[in-house]
């Protein structure tokens, strides 16, 4: 962050900064655009959202589309159970991915190209078919209408990208690290929280936010395995505004903003963190 | 770092108590737990669950051994659960399903036979034909029984109908294309027609009406009348008259055009007229009628029955308790009085004259009256597929890619050798 | 008794990679199973509930390439997927190297550009369906109003143009998570090795091709891999903004599979279709195997 304040001193470098600017202000324009259409048309009339002229804001401003989603009978009990489901599959991905990246990056156990291939191979079926084998076993193990059972089924899809992700950053944690952290006299696992993760946290950091977006962004999963309105998360309310009655674009697009706030406010706190890691060059030491 | 905790802490808070007063304010009534045993009920009614909660209230008060639950899962969503519940047996104990679709359910075994539990029950006699026909499996066994029945018209925009000189809506389907071309303004954006022709059932069911009309039916797609039909549709579209756009159109989306006037005539189902009544009463400020779709003169007027179905799901505990209460449901009494709170047709002729809701306002009397030349989609195992091949034509007529004549041979070579094996009834 | 130092290393390896490969065996391998014993019976509406099927070996399989729809789809699944790599990849790395320079706006613009990879994918898709709309879609009154149209375009109800809005989408979404696990990769490169090629003498696109590209090949293979993975299995986009329309054009084998077995109760064509994606993701994984072992050894 420091570095990045820094003042451009000398006039080519304040030149260079303002170009840079103007291409990332323009970059920002284009793919902006539809997050701006969507809190544009969020602040719609029903009848000026599905209008004959389009209008680039809204001419007569109503509140009513976000006061329906936030006012929805379930919107608080749906609003837990997404942050439920979110932390709880984010939770399971990286107990059972992290340590997985790190065996398959740094070991070279015999095996381990079954064990990369499994992990690839397992998640290349279309979700929509796991439905029905997924729910005959979770309704064996008593986890339909539990938030454990779509948390550990978003996390099946977690986990291997995890793998596949950090696999490479803790290949390229040099050696060194752990002969020092040997020498100081830390276990194995010790070795692992203390050194190797802190050594990758930008990746650890990316692989966090992924993988509770999964949880946060999921619908088909959380609505399967969990049919009760009192179960289910915010994204079920997507069929609300699409049914027979037509489709509601206004609410549609509130809803869809009230989604990516509690997001975008994590990410904007987490950002910090990547940008940290970013100027300082994580593996400097 | 403080700061920024402090704003996302306030804001959630903020979140929190807007939902925390609507929460409190707004639970469904359902009557309070009886202490009897509990069957649960799954449904995808909208704006008319608060109807089907009151029939659930005054059932469950009214007795004490069965309490009734209804739960509302989204069309798609339980049309999943049922495929999925199939294969691994969970299921409700009562389920709601589109009348075209329950004989596939059935095949698949998602529903129970509750032929013998409704023996004696003389009331089965006052069900009309149609919707009953469609809780039927082929051998005339029952799986649950119907719940309502709605069909198509076409609804006019007077004010633009009037604009273009013609007082009345159209009586034949020269009048209708005449009228479809007066009230075209492609200028300002508006068309002489608008219906949905969509990649689904709905698609399905707002074609129907046209096939028939026509002359032509499931079973004889491939005929100069059928042919015709697909046609009709198509000169619709070459002339400018309909958009293109009716093929990415549910019922819903074509109404909302109708209503924004993008469009003069719409293909329109019994249940918009709540629409009119409701969130569209502000927006659609100008006169308009309903009317029956027109035919051809080589074809009998037809329309289309839609309607949902209640059935009794495999392995529910107390069969017996969900078929009470849906003879409950179904009295002529309840459902009178559930049709006229939902904006629906009754589907019991002795329902009928216990209001003068359906002949009294004009608008439900068009539906009313269409009932009468008003076709059912299958009963047929396999309708999905006869469906996927219906609309696939029409789609491919509509935009161009074929022609009618080729698009009904390719559907006919999906529906032909299925109706060999099973026919339409 | 003692244990050599490499059995232990080995013990200790299997204790980090086990947890992890049985859960995914668990969760994810009965389900594999049971379509692959789906697909090579007749289970169907008419068969399922007598319990009728039969074992059919390969004529499932058959059917589907004997099937013009099918051949369709199979190519859309390319088309769809080969279309958004090469944009997704090639976009999102160079906003990644971009954004990783210094200037005042590069982390605020950066955070911003994500927000579209936040969207739940049924959104995104949602608004992709009303900004392509041909009356009243915003692109066409846009282009229109920039003079790039005469006349509005009929993106949706076109096989071409209704791919290329379908393949923008999932740009949108593809190339801020394409940006950002490249971004990460990039941070693992040290910058010594930058200042001494400097030292050197060395221009920015030797730096690039000599230093990050070599540097990032691991991190690439997998942000390729997964990129594959994920858009050619596809599903929510095309069901949502097209339904897999106009006319199968935008279809997909995870959209056709899925209406195989929902729609049209085929459950074994269904999974006979799921089957075919699997084995094309397989093939592929493999490639990134032989790409990541020659990098082991």
């Amino acid at each position: 962050m420091v570095k990045k304040r820094a003042s451009f001193r000398s006039p080519k470098e304040s030149r260079r900064n303002i170009i840079l600017c103007v291409i990332a202000v323009l970059i920002a324009v284009v793919f902006l655009f539809p997050i701006y259409w969507i809190l544009a048309m969020s602040f719609k009339t029903d009848a000026e959202s599905f209008g004959k002229i389009v209008t680039y804001y809204p001419h007569t401003f109503t509140i009513e589309p976000w006061v329906m989603n936030l006012t929805d009978r379930e919107f608080l009990s749906s609003l837990k159970n997404s942050l439920l489901i979110a932390v709880f599959s984010m939770v399971i991905s990286m107990v059972f991915g992290v340590p997985a990246a790190y065996g398959m990056g740094r070991y070279k156990v015999p095996g381990r190209k079954g064990f990369l291939l499994t992990f690839l191979v397992t998640q290349m079926l279309p979700a929509s078919l796991m439905l029905t084998p997924m729910y005959l076993i979770f309704n064996k193990l008593h986890l339909l209408g539990t938030y454990l059972g779509p948390a550990i089924a978003i996390a099946s899809g977690s986990v291997p990208f995890i793998v596949v992700t950090l696999r490479p950053y803790f290949k390229g944690v040099p050696t060194a690290l752990d002969d020092a952290a040997r020498i100081d006299g830390c276990g194995v696992f010790q070795a692992f929280f203390k050194i190797m993760i802190p050594a990758i946290k930008t990746g650890v950091i990316t692989v966090v936010v992924i993988s509770f977006l999964n949880g946060w962004n999921d619908l088909a999963y959380s609505m399967t395995f969990n049919v009760k309105p009192e179960m289910r998360p915010l994204t079920a309310n997507i069929y609300k505004f699409q049914s027979k009655y037509g489709t509601k674009w206004n609410c549609i697009m509130a809803y869809g903003a009230i989604l990516v706030l509690p997001v975008i406010l994590l990410f904007v706190f987490l950002q910090k963190y990547i940008v940290g890691g970013l100027t300082a060059g994580a593996v400097k030491e | 770092m403080k700061k920024r905790m402090a704003m996302i802490a306030a804001l959630a808070a903020a979140l929190m108590s807007t939902g925390m007063i609507a929460y409190a304010a707004d639970t469904a009534d359902i009557g309070e737990p009886n202490g009897g045993t509990e069957i649960e009920l799954w449904h995808y009614f909208e704006h008319e669950a608060d109807a089907l909660n009151a029939v659930c209230k005054q059932y469950n008060e009214s007795q004490s051994e069965i309490y009734v639950v209804p739960t509302f899962v989204s069309r798609e969503e339980l049309m999943k659960q049922y495929t999925i519940g199939a294969v691994s047996g969970e299921l409700p104990d009562i389920g709601m399903v589109d009348s075209p679709d329950m004989a596939s359910y059935i095949s698949l075994g998602v529903f129970e036979d509750i032929t013998s539990y409704l023996e004696g029950w003389e009331d089965i006699d006052q069900f009309y034909a149609g919707p009953l026909s469609s809780c039927k499996d082929s051998e005339g066994n029952l799986y649950g029984l119907p719940n309502n029945s709605n069909c198509l018209a076409i609804l006019c925009n007077m004010e633009l109908l009037k604009a273009a000189g013609y007082e009345e809506p159209p009586k034949t389907i020269e009048e209708f294309k005449e009228i479809c071309e007066a009230t075209t303004d492609a200028a300002n954006g508006v068309y002489g027609f608008a219906m949905c022709a969509i990649g689904n059932e709905e698609g399905t069911f707002q074609f129907i009406p046209w096939l028939y009309g026509a002359g032509a039916t499931v079973a004889s797609v491939n005929s100069e009348e059928g042919i015709a039909a697909f046609e009709t549709l198509g000169e619709l579209i070459e002339n400018g008259w309909m958009s293109k756009e009716v093929v990415n159109w549910g019922q819903g989306d074509a109404l909302n055009a109708w209503a924004a006037g993008k469009a003069a005539m719409l293909e329109s189902g019994t249940w918009q007229i709540a629409n009119l009544d409701g969130d569209l009463k502000d927006t659609v400020t100008w006169e308009y009628k309903y009317t029956e779709i027109p035919a051809s003169a080589n074809g009998a007027q037809a329309t289309v029955i839609g309607g949902e179905n209640f059935g009794v799901c495999a392995g529910a505990e107390n069969v017996e308790a969900c078929v009470d209460f849906l003879k409950f449901m179904q009295t002529a009494e309840s459902n009178a009085e559930w049709c006229e709170i939902a904006g629906k047709l009754p589907v019991r002729a002795d329902a009928v004259g216990l209001k003068d809701f359906w002949t009294a306002d004009e608008r439900y009397k068009v539906f009313n009256d269409s009932m009468d030349f008003a076709v059912a989609r299958g009963p047929h195992e396999s309708w999905p597929t006869i469906s996927e091949a219906l609309y696939t034509a029409e789609q491919a007529v509509l935009l161009g890619e074929k022609d009618a004549a080729t698009a009904v041979a390719d559907a006919a070579a999906v529906i032909d050798p299925i109706l060999a094996e099973v026919p339409l009834p | 008794m003692k244990m050599t130092i490499a059995a232990k290393k080995r013990l200790e390896g299997y204790t980090f990679i086990l947890p992890g490969f049985i859960y995914i065996l668990v969760v994810l391998g009965y389900p594999l199973v049971y379509n692959v014993i789906l697909a090579f019976r007749n289970v169907n509406v008419k068969t399922f509930k007598s319990g009728t099927d039969v074992f059919v070996g390969l004529q499932n399989f058959i059917d589907l390439f004997h099937d013009p729809t099918f051949l369709m789809v199979f190519k859309n699944t390319f088309v769809f997927t080969i279309g958004c790599l090469v944009f997704q990849f090639t976009i999102g790395f160079v906003f990644a190297l971009f954004f990783s320079k210094k200037f005042t706006l590069a982390g605020p613009i950066r955070g911003m550009i994500l927000v579209g990879y936040m969207m739940p994918m049924s959104v995104s898709a949602l608004l992709g369906k009303n900004m392509f709309d041909v009356s009243s879609g915003v692109i066409n009154d846009l282009f229109m109003k920039l003079h790039l149209i005469q006349q509005p375009a009929e993106w949706l109800l076109k096989g071409n143009t209704a791919m290329a809005a379908i393949i923008a989408v999932n740009c949108w979404v593809g190339i801020p998570f394409n940006m950002l696990l490249l971004t990460s990769g990039l941070t693992g490169i040290s910058q010594d090795v930058y200042e001494s090629a400097e030292v050197d003498g060395a221009t920015p696109l030797q730096k690039f091709l000599h230093i990050t590209l070599p540097l990032m090949k691991p991190a690439i293979a997998s942000v390729l891999m997964l990129g594959f993975i994920y858009t050619f299995k596809a599903f929510d986009l095309q069901f949502v903004m097209t339904s897999g329309g106009p006319l199968n054009a935008t279809d997909v084998l995870g959209t056709y599979s899925y209406t195989l077995s929902f729609t049209q109760y085929e459950f074994s064509k269904g999974s006979a279709a799921a089957i075919v994606l699997f084995c094309c993701l397989f093939i592929v994984g493999l490639f990134y195997l032989r790409m990541i072992s020659k990098e082991d050894d």
